[in-house]
């Protein structure tokens, strides 16, 4: 009689960039169910801003409900506000928001790449995809005055200006990645070893994609033509016409595996560098903020009735935040906060089955799940029920193995 | 698929549900320079009528995008708000469609919809352990967020006398009944203190309840020490 066996992989995993558990049950090498336990690390923050902060502190606490996407949630979030309160910022401020969120995105995707590669084992491209990312997160620090928390939204517009004399500045830093976008593409798309791990693996069928609510390049590399800056009509993104990414520009048939979402996080980076081209070229004059003073804005606020929902398109897909105020309150009536791999989780299971223990690191980490990072993992022997603990060095090795193996059998 | 109005969308809402049709709100705003429209539509609805408006928004978009349940606490009775997209995957037609539904305390239960949408079930799960509204017919029960030993009957996300007031890490120098939390709390803060307060019968609560003070006191006194040593 056969065997299976129950793989804890988490909740500390490095191909996760938060804690989560994933239990494996597995026959051989073969996983045969999945079951996702979240709620590691659940803070609380929607509570804090119901009971304690005000709609302003707020702004920075949304900032810190992920240190990748710290611009997406403020972003969802006074948009959210906006619509309750009814401010419209102004144009200028619409602009400069759409040039943040597209250089966040620029750096996330080249944060994920990096990982994937590390996850396969290939280093040299990890090395390569994170030094080569560091050119943005330059430019961001230069332009915010931080690489990550930035600070830059507020509630009416943004607290920063971009000027003209930073502009070339940013040009230079984009006119850098077009040069060496064809370098990446040819790294990432044409490289046997990456073709082998990625290819047919970790398959998300369209149908199931629609119907686990798969969100952002998830999705999209699945088939389902889905972008909030494409679909909804919110910030600059509106002026901007912007076309959802999906992988048959390239490949022409969709399968929904790994490979179709390297391929379409790559070319959203070339769309990102486009949008803030264009967001330079285009940028209206005027204000950037519509009501300076705090301590007027918050009056306002406190006076305000209202429901708003703001929804943007993080690195990893939609990002809703929903926002209720109530006259004469400071908090928030009422807060809710979707990031996307609350709905991303939900397609893990239908990846992982089928697949091999040791293509977990990189099916997983190819939803780019925000979530952090696999130390160890227990595996249970269900029949003697003795537990063996198999650390994340161990699973990356089997991972690392699988590659090496692939390759030599290949070049034979 | 032919694509309808915000209105010809309540208007089809109006004549399919009846007298189960409360109210609507169409959201439109202009948008960045070339003012195009950024549009939202709310839709209120009594709960009997609350599975056929789910049919009904599927039939508007196949596979409707369940962005997530918001719900709130609204005294004598809970506001859900399931947060739709429709129309997606084209150039500026997307719709957000909010089905608003009010459900009262003393009756907090919802029939599920992970059959028609089965994404659903994490914010099905996350509703049901954070607002206390029971989902009927759900196919995993199990808690999403909240851990284990996380006491029964208490919900995080509620105002009233079963909101986490018990469970709070108070920071030295504060207290649960001070100003420093939102003014609007002072009166739950205060009922879930209060002598002869009728608390659901919950033994792990009850117990967790009596021992709070005592727990709140030596936690501060033990985050004092190391600066009153300085």
């Amino acid at each position: 009689m056969k065997t299976t066996y129950t793989i804890p992989v988490g909740p500390i995993h490095p191909a996760l960039k938060e804690p989560i558990r994933l239990d494996l049950r597995v026959d051989g090498e073969e996983i045969v169910d999945v079951d996702v336990v979240v709620g590691q690390v659940h803070r609380g923050i929607e509570w804090l801003g119901m009971n304690r902060n005000n709609p302003i502190q707020n702004i920075y606490l949304a900032e810190r409900v992920c240190g990748i996407c710290n611009i997406c949630h403020p972003f969802a979030y006074i948009m959210a506000v906006e619509q309750a309160a009814g401010i419209t910022p102004p144009e200028r401020a619409e602009y400069i928001r759409v040039i943040i969120a597209e250089m966040e995105r620029i750096h996330s995707h080249l944060l994920w790449a990096g990982v994937a590669a590390h996850e396969v084992g290939f280093e040299s491209v990890f090395y390569l995809v994170w030094r080569v990312r560091e050119k943005i997160m330059d430019l961001i620090e230069s332009v915010t005055g931080n690489r990550v928390t930035k600070a830059m939204f507020q509630i009416g517009g943004v607290r920063r200006d971009i000027t003209e004399e930073q502009f070339p500045q940013i040009r230079k830093t984009l006119d850098y990645y077009k040069s060496i976008f064809a370098q990446l593409k040819t790294v990432f798309l044409d490289d046997r070893t990456i073709r082998m791990r990625a290819k047919n693996v970790g398959v998300l069928k369209r149908e199931d994609a629609l119907k686990l609510l798969a969100v952002g390049p998830t999705a999209r590399a699945s088939g389902v033509a889905k972008d909030v800056r494409q679909d909804q009509a919110y910030s600059a993104y509106a002026d901007l016409d912007i076309k959802a990414i999906t992988p048959d520009i390239i490949t022409e048939t969709i399968v929904g595996d790994v490979y179709d979402r390297i391929i379409v996080r790559l070319l959203e980076v070339k769309q990102s560098i486009e949008i803030i081209e264009r967001c330079l070229d285009e940028m209206p004059p005027g204000a950037t903020l519509i009501e300076p003073k705090m301590a007027k804005l918050l009056n306002s606020l406190k006076k305000a009735e209202g429901k708003g929902v703001g929804r943007a398109e993080a690195p990893r897909g939609e990002v809703i935040h929903y926002v209720c105020l109530e006259a004469g309150r400071e908090t928030l009536a009422t807060w809710k906060i979707r990031a996307p791999t609350y709905v991303n989780l939900m397609s893990i299971p239908t990846i992982l089955k089928g697949g091999q223990i040791a293509d977990v690191p990189i099916v997983f980490a190819s939803i780019d799940p925000c979530m952090s990072c696999t130390n160890r993992a227990v595996v249970v022997d269900r029949k003697t029920n003795k537990k063996s603990i198999m650390t994340y060095e161990e699973l990356h090795q089997l991972c690392v193995e699988k590659t090496r193996r692939l390759s030599n059998e290949l070049a034979r | 698929m032919e694509i309808l109005s915000p209105e010809e969308i309540v208007e089809s809402f109006k004549a399919a549900l009846g007298s189960s049709f409360i109210d609507s709100k169409i959201y439109q705003r202009e948008v960045a320079v070339k003012k195009n429209l950024f549009q939202a539509i709310w839709i209120y609805v009594k709960r009997d009528a609350f599975r056929q408006a789910v049919e009904l928004i599927a039939r508007l978009q196949e596979y409707p995008h369940l962005s997530i349940i918001s719900s709130s606490d609204l005294g004598d009775r809970i506001g859900l708000i399931y947060h739709f997209t429709i129309y997606y995957g084209q150039h500026l037609k997307e719709l957000s469609l909010g089905l608003c539904l009010s459900l009262p305390k003393n009756d907090l239960k919802i029939p599920t919809i992970t059959d028609l949408i089965p994404g659903a079930i994490f914010t099905e799960r996350e509703t049901q352990e954070m607002m206390g509204v029971e989902v009927v017919g759900i196919p995993d029960d199990r808690r999403l967020f909240l851990p284990d030993d996380f006491p029964e009957g208490v919900y995080p996300w509620r105002k009233d006398e079963t909101g986490p007031y018990d469970l709070l890490r108070v920071l030295p120098g504060h207290s649960c009944h001070s100003d420093s939390f939102a003014s609007c709390h002072s009166e739950p803060f205060a009922s879930c203190h209060s002598e002869g307060e009728k608390r659901p019968k919950n033994l792990a609560q009850d117990k967790l309840s009596e021992e709070s003070h005592t727990a709140q006191d030596r936690l501060r006194e033990e985050t004092q020490d190391p600066w009153e040593k300085k």
